[in-house]
C-alpha cells in the first residue's frame, strides 16, 4: 500500500518506469465482526470512516461497498462545491464544508485539485438582483463571502455570454462566491479511501448488504453478499438507494430516487474562468482541467432507479447552454450520463439516529452531496461515536417535517420530483 | 420513454407531465390525525420495480390517467387488476385537488369506446 506521497518517492519512481505504484489502499477480506459498519463506499461513506478513525479513535471499522469505490454518484456528479445557502442550519453546515475543503489535500496527502475559481450565479431580472442582494447579506452575516456584480462587471468577467439588445435572458448582474468552485471527484473518494485505510479502516468491495440484522430495536449486523458480519453500530450511506436499505430496517422514509443527469463537451482552450450558473433552471457551467464543458440542469422529474436519462431533458439543458452561452451551439457533446439521486421534500438531507438502536441514517442529499462529503462524513461520524447530532446536523433529522423544522431552501413546497 | 395516453395513444414523455404515486390514499376529509397527514405527504415508498403513478398529458388531451411503470427499468406494464374502470376511480382527496383518472392498459384495450373511469362522464355515456 502507498504510504505518503512526495518528492522523493516521486522521483525514485520516474527513474523505475516499468514499475506500478502500489494500491493506494489495502483490499482486506471481511471480518465477522465489527465496531462499525459503514454501507456504501461513496463519498460520504469513506469520509465517515475516515473521520471515525482519526477524531474518534475508532479503528476497527469497515465500509461495504456493493460494487467498486468510485461508482456511485461520487463519481458521477459535476463537481461543483459552494456555500450559498440562506437558510438556518445550511448555511452553518455547507460553510463548515467548504472550510474542511480548503485544507483537504494536505489533510489527505493526496491533491483532490481543490479549485476557488468562484461561482457566478446569474440575475436575468432587477428582482432577480434584489433577491440576491438579500442572499449576499444573508451569506455576509454568517461570515460567508459573496458579492454582487452589475451587468459591466459582469461583462468584464464573463465576456462570452449573449449581451445582445436580442438576448432572451438580458443579464442584469450576478452573485459571485469566489471560494466556490470545483474539486476532482474522484480524488475525492481515493483521497479518502486511501487516508480511512492507512488509519486500519477496512475497504471491502463487491461486498453488497443484503439485509440489516435486528435483535428487537437494536441493530446486531448485515447480511452480505460475502457473507454475515456483526457489529452494533451500522451506518447508511448509500445515496439513491436510501430507501432500499431503510426498508431493509422496517423503515420508509421522505425520499424518492430520482436522475440526473450531465453533460461534457470535447476540450478547448480555456475560456471558462468560473463556474457559471442560472436559478431558473438549474442550469450551471463549468470548463474542466482537461478543457470540456460540464453542465447539467434539473432532474427528469420522475422516480427511477435507471442511470439512462430522457431526451426532453437533455433538450432543455442544451436550450438553456446555448441561450446564455451562445458559443455553446459551436461545440460537440462528448458525453452524457447520469445518477440516481435521493431526493427529500424540502431538498435537504438526513443526517441522524434512527428509531432503531445502533442505526445511522445518511441520505436525501439531491442534487448538493458533493460539496457537503467533509462535512457530512465529519458529523456523521461524530453523531456514530457518540450516539448523539453534532451541532451542525441537528437540524437534519427524520422528524423535522412532523415538527414543522422544514429546511425548503427553495421555498418550492412538499415535491420531491420539483426541487 | 414513452407513454401510452388513454385517448392519443402513444406519445413522447415530453408531452406529459408526472403526478406522483398514485396509490396513496389521501387521509378523509377532516382527518385529525396528523400521523397519517404526515406519511401522506411527506413519505414514499419509492420501490425499485413497479410503481403505480400519475402522469397529466399537458400537451395533448390534459387528460390525468394512471400508469405502470417498472421504476427499475422504466418499462411500462399493464395493470394485472383492471376492473371496468371502478377500481381506477381516483379516492376523494384527489378529485379535490383536480386528479381524475383512468386505467391506461384497460383503455389501450378498446380504444374505440371511451371507458376511462372520470365518474361525472360515465354518468353521461349512459345517457
Ligand atoms: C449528474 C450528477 C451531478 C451532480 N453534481 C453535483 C455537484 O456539482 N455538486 C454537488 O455538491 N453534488 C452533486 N451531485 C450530488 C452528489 O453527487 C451526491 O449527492 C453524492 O455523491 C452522494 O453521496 P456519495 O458520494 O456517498 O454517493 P455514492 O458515490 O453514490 O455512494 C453510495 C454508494 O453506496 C453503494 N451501495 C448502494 N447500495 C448498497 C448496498 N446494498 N450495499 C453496499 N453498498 C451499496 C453504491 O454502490 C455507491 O457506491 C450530483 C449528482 C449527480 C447524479
Ligand atoms: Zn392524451
Amino acid at each position: 500500500m502507498a504510504k505518503g506521497y512526495n518528492i522523493f518517492n516521486l522521483v525514485r519512481h520516474a527513474f523505475r518506469p516499468n514499475e506500478p505504484w502500489p494500491e493506494a489502499w489495502a483490499k482486506p477480506e471481511p471480518k465477522s465482526s465489527y465496531d462499525a459498519i459503514i454501507i456504501g463506499g461513496g463519498g460520504h461513506g469513506l469520509a465517515t470512516a475516515y473521520y471515525l478513525a482519526k477524531n474518534h479513535g475508532m479503528k476497527n471499522i469497515a465500509v461495504l461497498e456493493k460494487s467498486y469505490i468510485g461508482s456511485g454518484n461520487v463519481g458521477r456528479n459535476t463537481t461543483l462545491i459552494r456555500s450559498n445557502y440562506m437558510i438556518g442550519g445550511n448555511t452553518a453546515f455547507f460553510e463548515f464544508s467548504m472550510k474542511l475543503w480548503e485544507g483537504l489535500s494536505h489533510e489527505l496527502n493526496f491533491n483532490a485539485m481543490v479549485s476557488h475559481r468562484g461561482q457566478m450565479v446569474l440575475a436575468v431580472s432587477p428582482g432577480q438582483v434584489d433577491a440576491f442582494a438579500r442572499r449576499g447579506n444573508t451569506m455576509r452575516l454568517n461570515g460567508i463571502d459573496a458579492e454582487l456584480l452589475d451587468r459591466n462587471e459582469v461583462m468584464k468577467e464573463l465576456p462570452y455570454l449573449d449581451y445582445s439588445k436580442e438576448a432572451r435572458f438580458p443579464i442584469y448582474g450576478a452573485i459571485h462566491q469566489p471560494r466556490a468552485g470545483t474539486v476532482r471527484h474522484d480524488a475525492v473518494a481515493w483521497g479518502y479511501a486511501r487516508a480511512a485505510s492507512q488509519l486500519g479502516v477496512d475497504i471491502i468491495e463487491n461486498c453488497e448488504v443484503t439485509n440489516i440484522i435486528r435483535d428487537g430495536d437494536k441493530v446486531v449486523g448485515v447480511e452480505t453478499s460475502r457473507g454475515k458480519i456483526l457489529s452494533n453500530k451500522v451506518a447508511i450511506a448509500v445515496a439513491g438507494h436510501t430507501s432500499h436499505l431503510a426498508a431493509m430496517a422496517g423503515m420508509k422514509l421522505p425520499i424518492e430516487s430520482h436522475i440526473l443527469q450531465a453533460f461534457v463537451t470535447e476540450p478547448v482552450k480555456p475560456l471558462v474562468h468560473h463556474v457559471v450558473s442560472w436559478g431558473a433552471e438549474l442550469f450551471y457551467l463549468s470548463q474542466s482541467d482537461k478543457g470540456g464543458m460540464v453542465f447539467g440542469g434539473h432532474i427528469d422529474g420522475f422516480n427511477t432507479y435507471t442511470q439512462r436519462g430522457n431526451f426532453p431533458r437533455i433538450q432543455n439543458v442544451m436550450e438553456c447552454a446555448t441561450t446564455l452561452l451562445p458559443f455553446m451551439s459551436r461545440m460537440r457533446l462528448l458525453r452524457h450520463w447520469g445518477g440516481i439521486q435521493d431526493m427529500t421534500p424540502d431538498g435537504s438531507p438526513f443526517i441522524c439516529k434512527t428509531p432503531t438502536q445502533g442505526l445511522y441514517l445518511n441520505g436525501g442529499w439531491c442534487y448538493q452531496g458533493f460539496k457537503a462529503t467533509p462535512a457530512s462524513g465529519f458529523t456523521y461520524a461524530h453523531t456514530i461515536a457518540n450516539d448523539q447530532e453534532h451541532e451542525l446536523n441537528k437540524c437534519f433529522s427524520l422528524d423535522r417535517f412532523e415538527k414543522g423544522k422544514e429546511l425548503d431552501e427553495f421555498g418550492i413546497g412538499n415535491w420531491t420530483y420539483k426541487q | 420513454m414513452r407513454i401510452p395516453c388513454p385517448h392519443c395513444g402513444e406519445r413522447d414523455v415530453a408531452e406529459f407531465r408526472y403526478g406522483g404515486d398514485a396509490t396513496k390514499a389521501r387521509p378523509a376529509h377532516g382527518t385529525g390525525d396528523l400521523q397519517a397527514w404526515h406519511d401522506y405527504h411527506f413519505v414514499f415508498d419509492n420501490p425499485k420495480g413497479p410503481h403505480t403513478e400519475y402522469w397529466q398529458h399537458t400537451l395533448g388531451c390534459r387528460q390525468w390517467f394512471k400508469l405502470n411503470r417498472n421504476t427499475a427499468t422504466n418499462v411500462i406494464v399493464p395493470s394485472p387488476l383492471e376492473g371496468e374502470g371502478g377500481a381506477n376511480a381516483p379516492d376523494e382527496g384527489v378529485v379535490a385537488i383536480g386528479l381524475a383518472s383512468a386505467n391506461p392498459s384497460s383503455v389501450l384495450r378498446k380504444k374505440a369506446q371511451s371507458t376511462f373511469s372520470l365518474k361525472g362522464r360515465r354518468g353521461e355515456k349512459k345517457l
